[in-house]
């Protein structure tokens, strides 16, 4: 009598369904145009809302006239910032002072600080009324000098966005572990490189922003139909903002079209959309269009590192480095500045550096919030370093192969920790990096590029590596390190395993899956502890405040699903286990230990003549109950809820050290590229991406995801950038503009995979959604090498017109520019 | 209530079935298609006609239809993925793993399905200059380029067979 | 954004002066101008569309003549929006009798601001030399009543 979906394959009782590569589940209705995203959600009465958006990068903002707006047929009602100035508190500020005195609220109050700051929000019968209203709203604005660069932005004279702070850094610590000046003096070597440049740029998911929000009239119930992929860290943000309890606040959401953290930013539209829906009595239904998510969503993190200078031994062992870093947030600090200790996750990327200090600043600019991208804060940190080894082997004329190879964390070396007291769990790098050459066909290709380059035709070619890690499972009380007040602490992810009236098996968890197959990958999982098939085993799609389940952390980011939302849910389906096992060794009149479970049946040792199939289980009860012993009645429910903890212990914020995530997944890339010396185009001939995420529950899953932070790092590294002009303009606000990464972009990639089980998991699985962006590493180096070291490859965005830049410079004599090395 | 704005009268097939309707002139066929219609699988991911996520067939072209009037399907033939096209091809995208979060799905599954349907047996190259003018952010394009290749293959390898044996 | 160029006149340059000083008659040689309405004290109103390469936004600028020194420099600024557009501009005209007629030599300083700067970054340039030199152009024709 289940509903279920269709039974996969049959396979051998002995072959686990954990490690298949099995197709999923979800691909049925997504395959059918039957999937639900926010924008197909639709309550009845609603009205749709469009938000009044500043053109300006700064100014102050002298009135608001909605007038217009209102006095068209068929518009509801608006929204200033005036007036939910009164009707709300400032956002909750993550930072101390003086980043914590910043007040911002839904919408813009006295001031917009970067182009596309919302002003006003209009409600009209249609979208396109909707439109037509927003138009008609008259702002008057006084404009105020911009600033868009980091660096400036820390300088005291730069204009001013918050008043409340009265200069732009928002926060600003020291990381120092070991001895870097007692490195730097004794070295055999000093390179110093004067200036890296992370740049901006966006996984730009292709379902923007939406919400369909009704705050009940009746009930106070807020409603929030949306694609937010952290909605109680939405929660925790709105509910003293809006004055509402969280217990009133329910979010729902089943398909999201791409998140990669972006949507975890979306909490402050939704509070205007809130005080919307109350002030009109209404639902109100919003989709952001894709100039609005350009403008107004949320950044990746942009990265200017100073100063960089690195201690090297004569036989090549980097002892440790020293930079300034400068981190953009943007105008407003959405989930910022935890971005300044989140870096610290990965303090010596994929080596074994002893003495390392950073200078960490982070600074407020006319540009859109910055908000957790793939790879949130880490990205940066780490193609410093791998720049870093770059040019050390370049300007040292080390083998870049072997120099890596020499200062890796080496297996041996498993749980390693590093100098802030960090714990990489396991890897294998020296044989991934192998691996990956050998994919690549390193040594045929160093021949190829030894002629292409002596052939003088035009062509150069460039071999690069990069290597990263994917820390995933963050250990929370890592805010402490940013703001010692902050109340939070370790991680976890919940789940429920229920076996419903008639048998039927089920799993709710606290995530919001944007693509990453959580309703198949957890229905392996549960089917082996269950002893069924995963076709039996219904995940609930999507997130759902009053019938899911949840804790603080819930939420899909940071590459964790696989520990902790796959934790959760083992710890549900070992409970309902116990559960079964005991009402069937009741009903079966035998010992617990005596009982099997396979094929959905419940059985004496395997005896098909002596069982009970999930049924007769449930009916036990649920509704058979007389029967039941009452010590046994007390104790089941087939309704069992786990909580996954990992194992963490609040970090010391005064050293700034402690275990800040659980698991190290890595990768290993490497590419050939080809550089047109006319033009500075560069192509990719050859790409290898290497990945070592522990265990893997569906290796499908794992390429797949491997495929698209390749994608995401390759159109980074040579396609997309956000840029802002002098007035605070944002050049990219379309994808006529922000070019994404198309199937002529991302060429053929070879992967391959080393499986090193994390030690700390209930699984050996490590977390590995977001990559390392080892892609920017790599393409940079691939480049650099092709260039030779007479130039720098400095930034991360290499477009073909900077290429030919550094082919000028040098055609010009080169020159060195950006790079010294100091020799005893 | 709304001033009276231009309509259009319209008549028109949709996946199979014919319709006829009043729409208003300044209405974009995919918000027709996805409103009106109540059809969802069609999707919108910019505005300015560059990601694909909205393509369906008008007259058995691929039309993105963000890029096109309500108004303008008088008198055409529209398909949408609602209509189960290409069954073996979907297949072959959930054998591939080329699906993750599904919303440039049924953009890609129609491009890809008239790419084959004009092109039986394409080149890697081909596939990808097929599918350029569809987004997706999920899969790299890696699996969908081999769902539509194991597609092409299978038929190229059927032909084969049947040759062999006439 | 900064732009420069020159544009030679059939004109005298007391004449061209004289056409280029007036808020009327510079306000209707603005591109595709849709109506003028002129202040006081050498303030003028105008709403017109220059084109872009995807077509052609209204657009509606308060004007003001700010330096006269006649007859050989003008500057004129400019500021106007729009709900998704604001735009600020201060163009300066220095005249110079050449070859029987008048060489203006032309500054443009330009703050565009909204989503259509990012859609016309590509061709601001070519856009900004090509709307001056129709303005002075057209200020220079026979006048059209």
């Amino acid at each position: 009598m289940s509903s279920q979906t269709e039974t996969t394959a049959p396979k051998t009782t002995t072959q686990p369904w954990t490690g298949q590569d099995l197709p999923r589940k979800e691909d049925k209705r997504l395959l059918a145009g039957q999937g639900q995203f926010v924008d197909d959600v639709w309550m009845h009465r609603q009205g749709y809302a469009h938000f009044v958006r500043s053109p300006y990068g700064h100014a102050r903002v002298v009135s608001v006239d909605v007038g217009p707006a209102l006095a068209m047929p068929g518009v509801y009602t608006a929204l200033t910032g005036a007036e939910v100035a009164e009707m709300c508190d400032p956002f909750f500020q993550i930072a101390p002072e003086p980043g914590g005195k910043i007040e911002e609220y839904p919408l813009a109050v006295d001031k917009v600080r970067y182009q596309g700051d919302a002003v006003a929000l209009v409600l009209a019968e249609t979208r396109e009324l909707a439109r037509d209203a927003a138009e008609r709203v008259v702002v008057s604005y006084e404009p105020l000098d911009v600033v868009v660069d980091a660096v400036e932005a820390a300088d005291p004279t730069s204009p001013v966005l918050h008043e409340e702070i009265g200069h732009n850094v928002a926060w600003q610590g020291e990381y120092s572990y070991g001895d870097i000046d007692w490195a730097l003096e004794n070295a055999d070597h000093v390179v110093k490189v004067d200036r890296l440049h992370f740049h901006r740029f966006s996984s730009t998911p292709l379902e923007t922003f939406g919400a369909v929000v009704n705050w009940d009239p009746g009930t106070d119930m807020i409603e929030i139909r949306s694609n937010n992929q952290m909605p109680i860290f939405g929660t925790m943000m709105l509910s003293p903002t809006l004055r509402a309890g969280a217990d009133q606040m329910s979010w729902y959401s089943q398909d999201i079209g791409g998140g990669f953290g972006i949507k975890i930013a979306s909490y402050p539209q939704v509070g205007a959309l809130a005080l919307l829906s109350r002030k009109a009595g209404r639902p109100v239904k919003w989709s952001e269009t894709r100039s609005e998510h350009m403008l107004s969503s949320g950044h990746g993190s942009e990265r200017t590192f100073l100063d960089l200078e690195a201690a090297v031994q004569a036989d090549g062992t980097i002892l440790g480095f020293r930079v300034r870093a400068f981190d953009d947030a943007g105008a407003y600090l959405h989930y910022e500045p935890l971005g300044a200790v989140i870096w610290a996750q990965v303090l010596t990327s994929c080596y074994r550096f002893k003495h390392v200090t950073v200078d960490y600043t982070e600074t407020l600019t006319n540009k859109c919030p910055t908000c957790p991208n793939r790879g949130y804060s880490r990205l940066q940190h780490m193609w410093m370093i791998e720049r870093l080894v770059d040019t050390v082997a370049q300007q040292l004329d080390f083998d870049p192969v072997e120099l890596r190879k020499k200062n890796y964390v080496q297996p041996e070396d498993y749980p390693y920790e590093t100098p802030n007291k960090c714990v990489y769990d396991s890897g294998d790098l020296p044989q991934e990096l192998d691996l990956a050459l050998e994919k690549l066909g390193y040594e045929e290709w160093r021949k190829k590029q030894a002629e292409v380059n002596a052939a003088d035709n035009g062509k150069r070619i460039g071999i690069g590596i990069g290597s990263t890690l994917d820390s995933g499972t963050n250990n929370f009380g890592q805010a402490q390190i940013v703001n010692p007040e902050l109340p939070f602490s370790g991680n976890g992810e919940a789940a429920i395993a229920k076996l419903d009236v008639y048998g039927e098996l089920a799993v709710y968890l606290g995530t919001t899956p944007q693509g990453q197959s959580h309703e198949t990958t957890t229905a392996q999982v549960v089917a082996d502890i269950l002893g069924c098939d995963p076709g039996m085993v219904r995940v609930y799609a999507g997130f759902n405040k009053e019938q899911s389940t949840y804790v603080g952390f819930s939420g899909t980011y940071a590459s964790q699903f696989a520990v902790t939302g796959i934790g959760a849910a083992i710890g549900a389906a070992e409970k309902l286990r116990g559960e079964i096992v005991a009402l069937a060794a009741f009903a079966l009149q035998c010992e617990e230990s005596e009982i099997e479970l396979a094929n959905g049946v419940a059985s004496y040792q395997g005896d098909e003549e002596r069982a009970i199939p999930m049924i007769g289980i449930a009916n036990l009860c649920y509704s058979n109950v007389a029967a039941l012993p009452d010590e046994l009645a007390d104790r089941v429910s087939l309704n069992c809820r786990y909580v996954y903890r990992p194992p963490f212990e609040p970090p010391d914020p005064v050293t700034k050290t402690g275990s800040l995530t659980l698991t190290y997944a890595n990768q290993i890339h490497a590419a050939v590229v080809e550089i047109d010396e006319e033009t500075g185009k560069v192509e990719i001939l050859d790409y290898v991406a290497m990945d070592d995420c522990g265990s893997r529950i569906n290796p499908g899953v794992v390429e797949g995801q491997v495929h698209g932070a390749t994608a995401h790092g390759i159109g980074a590294a040579l396609h997309e950038s956000l840029d802002y002009d002098e007035d605070g303009n944002l050049l990219q606000a379309t994808f006529w503009d922000y070019h994404p990464a198309t199937a002529l972009d991302v060429p053929r990639l070879k992967t391959g995979h080393v499986e090193s089980p994390s030690p700390f998991s209930k699984n050996g699985a490590k977390g590995m959604g977001e990559g390392g962006g080892a892609p920017l590493g790599t393409i940079g180096s691939a480049i650099q090498d092709a260039l030779g070291k007479e130039v720098l490859v400095n930034d991360t965005h290499n477009t073909a017109e900077r290429v030919y830049e550094l082919l000028e410079q040098l055609r010009n004599g080169g020159g060195k520019r950006g790079v010294e090395v100091t020799s005893r | 209530m709304a001033e009276v704005e231009a309509t259009h009268s319209i008549e028109f097939e949709l996946n199979g079935e014919q319709k006829a309707t009043v729409v208003p002139a300044r209405e974009l066929l995919v918000h027709f298609i996805r409103d009106d219609l109540a059809l969802k699988g069609t999707h919108i991911g910019c505005d300015t006609g560059n990601c694909g996520a909205c393509t369906v067939r008008v007259d058995g072209q691929l039309v993105k239809s963000c890029m096109m009037l309500a108004a303008q399907v008088d008198g055409c033939a529209i398909e949408t993925i609602e209509a189960g096209p290409a069954e073996e091809l979907r297949e072959a995208f959930n054998a591939e793993h080329a699906v993750q979060c599904g919303y440039c799905t049924p953009g890609m599954v129609a491009s890809a399905a008239y790419l084959l349907e004009h092109n039986p047996n394409p080149t890697s190259h081909e596939i990808r200059r097929a599918l350029k003018g569809n987004i997706c952010r999920c899969t790299g394009y890696e699996n969908i380029v081999r769902a539509v290749e194991r597609v092409a293959n299978g038929k190229a390898t059927a032909g084969a067979s049947e040759e062999a044996r006439a | 954004m900064n732009f420069e160029g020159t544009e030679h006149l059939d004109l005298s340059p007391a004449e061209a002066w004289a056409r280029l000083s007036d808020p009327r008659a510079l306000g209707e040689a603005l591109p595709a101008v849709e109506e003028v309405e002129v202040g006081g004290d050498g303030n003028f109103e105008a709403t017109f569309r220059p084109t872009t390469g995807l077509g052609s936004t209204p657009m509606s600028v308060a004007f003001e003549v700010a330096e006269r020194d006649e007859p050989s420099r003008l500057v004129v600024t400019g500021h106007g929006g729009a709900a998704e557009y604001a735009v600020r501009l201060r163009a300066a005209f220095e005249l110079t009798e050449a070859g029987g007629g008048t060489d203006v030599r032309w500054t443009l300083e330009l703050h565009l601001h909204g989503v259509l700067r990012s859609l016309t970054q590509r061709v601001i340039e070519q856009l900004a030399h090509q709307q001056v030199a129709a303005v002075l152009a057209s200020a220079a024709a026979p006048a059209n009543v």
